[in-house]
């Protein structure tokens, strides 16, 4: 299990939820990232983050509607490589 | 709620992938309260870490290449080392039996203060504390500050546990109302065994307590902040009641210990 950071974050992100993870485990990068991403491996599932986002935009993975289940794997591919899930990103929200 | 647009930060600003982790801090003491319950102390590597009292920082163990990683409260008050955790062994868990098999001047992980369960400075209302348990770290931290106020406000903390020895910090707070102004300490023990002195706690369950201490200590809707931290089933009836009383809900502050493994 691990929280997964969906739709609502995009072009939205605010930095709450990194403010309150107590493992560093939410990231983006300056500049390219137009949402943040939950390392799936380091989450503890504490769910702070999901408490403090002002967006809703975060939910367990198992809690995810449909057309959201895709932001798991868009947030595992951003620590394996970033440039895919931001392909990803773009894809699903056309700039 | 869903969908307010918040940007907070310029993309300059954003956090960059964590490095790799490393130790940082020592196991220099512990205190066993219970069986299940100890006070630890760890002294991090390069003196003091800031934190603002009730927020929690992460303690690790190096585990299968990487580390295990656990959200705690330090108890004490910032500026001091070694920094204090007041942990509860799960059965079945993870990172706490690891910690109890873990021998004094052991290499740790201790990450930065995190969270938002923080007072607010200079708040005239009076404080009204309910924990459970080890709950009680964060509001030992919050208290400690208030009792260093030059004009503190009324202070009540209330504390939960099942046995008389989980009443942990019980000297220091009932010394602090000994000493403090306006400084009350409700300790409540649920099991009584036959060993403990009734005479120095409440028999009964925080929550049930309530709504005595509401009324012993006449407070009034209106010139409370609550701070709830412990079991979430009651931090929720605690909160639940207190919003019944009149409570406003921004003048309630939680921090609930979920079931970590």
């Amino acid at each position: 299990m691990t929280y997964v950071v969906a739709a609502p974050c995009v072009d939205h992100n605010d930095q709450s939820c990194v403010d309150v993870c107590p493992v560093d485990c939410i990231a983006a990068d300056p500049g390219p990232d137009r949402k943040f991403y939950i390392d799936a491996d380091a989450c503890i599932e504490c769910g702070q983050c999901a408490k403090v986002c002002p967006n809703e935009a975060i939910l367990v993975d198992r809690e995810l509607p449909g057309e959201w289940e895709v932001y798991a794997a868009i947030d595992a591919a951003w620590y394996r490589d970033p440039a895919i899930a931001r392909q990803q990103v773009d894809t699903l929200h056309p700039a | 709620m869903a969908g307010t647009p918040v940007l907070l930060g310029a993309p300059a600003e954003r956090p960059r992938p964590r490095p790799p982790l490393t130790a940082n801090a020592t196991l220099v003491g512990r205190e066993h309260l219970t069986e299940d319950v100890q006070i630890i102390l760890v002294m991090p590597d390069d003196g003091p870490l800031p934190f603002q009292p009730g927020q929690y920082m992460s303690l690790g163990l190096p585990y299968d290449g990487g580390w295990l990683q656990r959200p705690y409260s330090p108890s004490g008050s910032p500026g001091g080392v070694p920094l204090e955790f007041l942990v509860r062994q799960v059965s079945g868990g993870q990172l706490t039996p690891r910690l109890w098999a873990t021998n004094v001047g052991s290499r740790l992980r201790i990450g930065p203060a995190k969270g938002i369960f923080r007072l607010t400075p200079d708040d005239r209302r009076a404080h009204l504390f309910v924990a459970t348990g080890t709950g009680i770290a964060p509001i030992v931290a919050m208290a400690a500050a208030l009792t260093r106020h030059p004009a503190p406000p009324p202070t009540i903390v209330l504390h939960g546990v099942r046995h008389e020895q989980e009443l942990a910090y019980r000297d220091r707070l009932q010394r602090w109302a000994a000493e403090a102004p306006r400084f009350s300490y409700v300790p409540a023990v649920s099991r009584a065994g036959p060993g403990s002195s009734p005479a120095a706690f409440h028999c009964g369950r925080a929550l049930d307590l309530l709504p005595e201490v509401w009324a012993g200590f006449r407070l009034q809707p209106d010139g409370v902040i609550a701070y709830l931290c412990g079991n979430p089933a009651v931090v929720d009836g605690a909160a639940e009641w207190l919003v019944a009383r009149g409570v406003a809900v921004d003048a309630i502050r939680r921090e609930e210990y979920w079931a970590t493994t």
